[in-house]
């Protein structure tokens, strides 16, 4: 019963610890795609390391939601299906809450998807669904605040409060430091969340 | 000259990736270590244990048998038990759980 019961709390452990890192992985994620559409670079850190960053960053935030998603599920303490996770505002559990960790997920896979498919779907498709970038962090956010247990620490508060620190930061400074940006050519990228590394800038 | 920085640049953020990514994995584990101790949580399995554990000491002794892996950290004491979640839809008695 012991080893049961440590295993389980564990893997709650765990949900907490990767729903954490997500959030800061998703936040580095958009700071990256602000940087990349205001154009800023400078001799030591090309364009192209910015979009780099950006696509691996948000790789690897798939890969810490997996892990987030999974251990939700197989600790068992409360009902939480797989489908719970893909379909927002079904599960029984903090239905809203978990709601928008579920549309948080569904955003962000819609957005690598689409940036894989670029080349195929065109690129006015890919860049409205990329508009869903700017949705997906404040979701992602609202369900941290909402459902996680840990808001209330210390630490944890700090953390939340440098990641939204960061984000209004760098959307500020590309309203205000970069207007051009807003209005993009037409090859130009719109949220900064370009995938395909341009070797040649 | 520009093939090398472009692989120099390359190179960056396939090191700068592996980087973040160990870190992350560090930052999870010390994530779950700092939550466990300020705020344990319960589990359902613990709560099962918890509640075994409750109801053999009282019986036994009829002492407090408080636990500090309660729910939230909580300052249950007595004969209190985390009662174990109901696993049908629509239990609303769980005070925590994923985050």
């Amino acid at each position: 019963v012991i080893a049961a019961a440590t295993n389980s709390r564990a893997l709650w452990y765990l949900t907490r610890g990767t729903g954490l890192v997500s959030l800061l992985l998703l936040t580095a994620t958009v700071v990256l795609g602000v940087l990349q559409v205001n154009r800023w670079s400078s001799p030591r850190w090309p364009r192209f390391v910015t979009a780099g960053l950006h696509k691996s960053l948000s790789l690897l935030v798939t890969a810490f939601l997996g892990v987030h998603i999974a251990t939700t599920v197989i600790d068992g303490y409360v009902t939480i299906r797989w489908v719970d996770a893909l379909v927002p505002f079904i599960g029984s559990y903090r239905p809203f809450w978990l709601g928008l960790g579920a549309l948080a997920f569904d955003l962000l896979l819609a957005l690598i998807v689409t940036s894989l498919l670029r080349e195929r779907i065109g690129y006015r498709a890919w860049r409205a669904v990329h508009w869903a970038a700017y949705l997906c962090w404040p979701v992602a956010l609202f369900h941290g605040l909402g459902t996680g247990t840990d808001t209330r620490v210390g630490v944890v508060l700090v953390l939340y409060l440098g990641s939204i620190a960061a984000v209004v930061g760098a959307v500020c400074w590309r309203l205000l430091a970069a207007p051009t940006a807003l209005r993009p050519g037409p090859g130009a990228d719109p949220t900064g969340t370009l995938t395909k590394v341009n070797v040649a800038s | 000259m520009r093939t090398t920085a472009r692989d120099q640049g390359l190179r960056r953020v396939s090191s700068i990736t592996r980087w973040v990514a160990a870190a992350g994995v560090g930052v999870v584990g010390v994530f779950s270590v700092m939550v466990a101790k300020v705020h344990p949580g319960t589990t359902k399995a613990a709560a099962a244990a918890s509640s075994t554990s409750s109801s053999s000491a009282a019986s036994s002794s009829g002492a407090a048998a408080g636990s500090s892996q309660g729910t939230g950290g909580s300052s249950a004491s007595g004969l209190q038990s985390v009662p174990a979640p109901s696993s049908s839809r629509g239990s609303a008695s769980v005070v925590s759980g994923a985050s």
